[in-house]
């Protein structure tokens, strides 16, 4: 088992008129190495109507997710986003392969860690024995080589984790922060 | 002869006259220019008003008819005569006429006739009207930054809250261990519960922190350890975890199966 895989899990969210993100970094079991999160930003009146649409990627891309890049010691081996981020066309660069986890109701492939492309940026991998396969949507940036290697990093971690489950814990951590008990 | 001259000379002037460009004048085609005019107001003047008829007392005598008017007419005899006829008479003199002999003559130049006839421009486009201005202009507004950038917003590391969230662990394909290491698993539960190794029923092997484990729940469902790690946990290396279960009163038993 190899113990320098890295994965940072971003997640990125809105809680009233704020925005905060958080980023947790494990190791290939899931156990948290590093989580660092952000305070939140108001974004004023004024500048959510001169920003528009374009607020929220912009906050997310480009000042959530930099900011917290940004603290990290070590680059991480891959970066995994929530699938609804990634659907709305990510364009965070993160220096290493951006990516979103989903589960699906998919037929199980034949065996664990058997791959099928479903189109250029999606890929389905059997993680466990008998379970529907993950979805992974890839960002825009991704080529098909950095693919496959993420695909082999995937792979690896799906056999000693469950590489979804950690996006739960971060969003779980962000409430807490939001919402002190 | 000096009339003669007088005569060619009239008629010099009289070809002249004649033959001279046609006389322009200038129209006024323009429209009159709009001007804005204050109109002033109007205003009621006061004028005196009529004299109020005045009654006179007429005497009586004054109805009475008129007497007739007595004109008296003189006529004067005058002897009138009329002296122009004499005078007519004596003053009349005889014309003589001189007689025609050879002279000098001098060429007139006919003026040529104007090659084009000059026109005059006058703008006949309607004047554009003035507009009088109503508005005093509008003063210049000064313009004022708005900080649009979104700044850094500052991060913070909590690794501690973190670690208070359960962490699902997925357990080891336990058919990929050597059967070495299975029975040196099996046998060190053995020694670690006090339990036969045919009362046991292993769920799974787990890779787990060696330190911080506060609390483990397993979930029967996917097979997964539910592990609540403390700081301490933060660093330390993983060591195999076995989870079995009692078959005599299905209690759960479980110990790490490597010192560390």
């Amino acid at each position: 088992m190899s113990e320098t895989l890295k994965l940072a899990y971003f997640v990125a969210m809105k809680e009233g008129a704020s925005y905060l993100g958080g980023l947790l970094l494990t190791d290939t079991s899931g156990i948290p190495i590093d989580f660092r999160y952000t305070e939140p930003i108001t974004p004023t009146r004024l500048q959510g109507v001169l920003y528009g649409k374009a607020l929220e990627p912009h906050l997310k891309e480009e000042v959530i997710q930099k900011t917290l890049l940004k603290e990290l010691k070590s680059a991480p081996d891959l970066f995994i986003l929530p699938p609804a981020d990634m659907a709305g066309g990510w364009n965070g660069d993160s220096k290493c392969p951006a990516l979103a986890l989903q589960k699906t109701q998919e037929a199980p492939l034949a065996r664990v860690g058997e791959t099928f492309r479903v189109s250029p940026r999606e890929v389905l991998l059997q993680s466990v024995e008998g379970g529907a396969p993950l979805r992974v949507i890839f960002a825009q940036a991704v080529d098909a080589p950095a693919q496959d290697l993420a695909i082999q990093k995937l792979q690896e971690v799906a056999y000693h984790m469950d590489p979804v489950e950690p996006l739960e814990r971060v969003y779980a951590a962000l409430q807490t922060l939001v919402r002190p008990e | 002869m000096a009339g003669l001259r007088d005569a060619m000379s009239d008629l010099a002037e009289t070809i002249r006259r004649v033959f001279k460009p046609p006389p322009c004048h200038g129209a006024a085609m323009g429209f009159a220019s709009l001007g804005s005019r204050q109109v002033p107001p109007l205003e009621a003047r006061a004028l005196p008003g009529f004299e109020p008829a005045r009654g006179v007392a007429v005497p009586g005598a004054l109805l009475r008819p008129a007497p007739p008017v007595a004109v008296a007419l003189a006529w004067a005899p005058a002897v009138v005569a009329e002296p122009g006829w004499q005078a007519w008479e004596a003053g009349a003199k005889v014309t003589v006429l001189p007689t025609f002999r050879a002279e000098k003559c001098a060429r007139l130049a006919v003026p040529a006739l104007p090659r084009r006839v000059e026109t005059r421009r006058e703008p006949v486009g309607i004047a554009a009207p003035r507009a009088r201005q109503a508005w005093a202009p509008l003063a210049a507004a000064a313009a004022r930054p708005v900080p649009l950038g979104l700044g850094r917003p500052r991060a913070f590391r909590e690794l501690e809250r973190m670690m208070g969230l359960p962490v699902a662990v997925r357990g080891e394909d336990l058919g990929r261990i050597s059967k070495a290491l299975w029975m040196r698993y099996t046998l060190q539960m053995v020694r670690s519960t006090g339990e036969n190794i045919r009362n046991l029923e292993v769920l799974g092997l787990y890779l787990i922190p060696a330190k911080g484990a506060r609390q483990i729940r397993h979930d029967p469902a996917t097979g997964r350890l539910q592990v609540t790690l403390g700081p301490e946990a933060i660093g330390a290396a993983r060591a195999p975890f076995m989870l079995a279960r009692r078959k005599s009163d299905a209690e759960i038993v479980c110990c790490f199966v490597e010192e560390h």
